[in-house]
């Protein structure tokens, strides 16, 4: 009977473990009630509510289930580059062929990524957990969790996390640097409207873009080439089923995988540390960096442009798609009803995530 | 001071790589637009 009992999970509980059921349900009520990134912190909450129950041994290395979606899922370099052939076959690389200077500011919108790469190193991380901090400023879930596999997977609960949570909070962290960095006359700025772009140049796009990045970074090249397969399957027009598959059922499976063996990672022991919350404060740093260079470097770049940017653009260069663009239409509209910067935004925001994996690849190249 | 001076090469590579992929990708989208646009116009020429 004694033995029974001990063998039950009751005994078990911790209070790490109370805490983190805690931050589990905290996940899914914010996941139902507020929306924030419902497809993934629904599974995420749950995987931290269920790695959290003693003696389970979901995480088990070796027999775990939940270690098994981990190891084959994440260590495997699986589960993200799928969700990049998605991302690839929803992604429109339209506006951004058609005005290609708006791709600069989804470079300029890396630096808050190096920002918070030497914030980490300044507090203590070493140079793979800076680095798989420093990716959050990026805004990309997907890349961050691949970047921290890599590099520092007993960070990747908290990275991944951040990245998650910053990118939901889009809406309320990037407005106030916007407000603060334009003044009312640039936000009023109209921008031409974009030409139309031919099929044949969004289906050669895809090609020379994997070709051109996978020759300077090929340490990006697994995302790099499911994003542009996945473009590919979209614009050729010719395999509709697997760009559908592609965009939903695959999308939606990997996301579970993904949400589960994220969360899987969250057990108290490995979570409740004090870094995790510098992980946090500096994926902030990161993203409030992200935000402000983008929109200075639109800014710099109106200096010498004869047609001028509306600086409220390059903040959509932080990745985050379309919800980072949707911004800058939100504050571009406060300024003028009319004026309509979405299609506008999407150029430095599909940008963002070009920029973004090369960034990682950078890291994964020589943050070792 | 090692820490620092990897982190600053990781900074000038990074920022480097990623201006670079940007900027080549700029260069072969206005080349193929200009290409795509010429090869157009001879064939509107030869139709006329």
């Amino acid at each position: 009977m004694t033995s029974l009992i001990l063998n039950t999970g009751i005994v078990n509980l911790s209070l790490g473990n109370f805490v983190m059921w805690l931050i589990a349900f905290l996940f899914i009520y914010l996941a139902i009630e507020k929306n924030y990134e419902p497809l993934l912190l629904v599974p995420i909450g749950f995987g931290i509510l269920a790695v959290n129950l003693p003696l389970t041994f979901l995480m088990k290395e070796g027999s775990g289930l939940l270690w098994k979606f981990y190891h084959y899922g994440l260590e495997w370099e699986v589960i993200p580059p799928l969700i990049f052939l998605g991302l690839g076959a929803l992604t429109d690389f339209g506006p951004m062929i058609s005005n290609p200077k708006t791709l600069i500011l989804g470079a300029g919108a890396q630096f808050g990524v190096y920002a918070a790469f030497f914030g980490a190193i300044l507090i203590g991380f070493d140079i793979p957990e800076a680095c798989s901090i420093g990716i959050i400023g990026g805004a990309d879930g997907p890349t961050t969790i691949f970047t921290t596999v890599h590099l520092a997977p007993h960070l990747l609960g908290a990275t991944a996390v951040a990245a998650y949570s910053y990118m939901s909070l889009v809406p309320i962290i990037q407005p106030p640097i916007m407000r603060l960095l334009t003044s009312k006359e640039e936000r009023k700025i109209r921008m031409k409207q974009l030409r139309p772009v031919s099929k044949k140049e969004k289906i050669i796009f895809p090609l020379i873009t994997v070709v051109v990045i996978c020759l300077i970074v090929p340490a990006s090249a697994p995302l790099m080439v499911m994003f542009m397969l996945g473009n590919l399957f979209k614009e050729c027009g010719v395999v509709k089923r697997l760009s559908d598959t592609a965009a939903n059922e695959l999308m939606n499976i990997v996301t579970i995988l993904l949400g589960i063996s994220v969360g899987g990672t969250m057990s108290a022991e490995h979570f409740l540390k004090p870094q995790v919350i510098f992980v946090f404060l500096m994926g902030l740093v990161a993203f409030a960096f992200s935000t402000a260079a983008g929109i200075l470097l639109a800014k710099f770049i109106n200096i010498f442009a004869t047609e001028k940017i509306n600086p409220l653009i390059g903040s959509a260069g932080v990745s985050a798609v379309p919800m980072a663009a949707r911004v800058s239409q939100m504050e571009g509209a406060k300024a003028d009803p009319k004026n309509f910067l979405l299609m506008h935004a999407m150029g430095p925001n599909v940008a963002g995530v070009i920029g973004t994996v090369v960034a990682a690849g950078v890291f994964l190249s020589l943050g070792n | 001071m090692i820490k620092w001076m990897i982190g600053l090469k990781i900074c000038a590579f990074g920022l480097g790589a990623v201006f670079l992929c940007l900027a080549a990708l700029i260069t072969f989208i206005y080349l193929f637009g200009i290409i795509l646009k010429s090869i157009e116009k001879n064939s509107v020429k030869k139709a006329g």
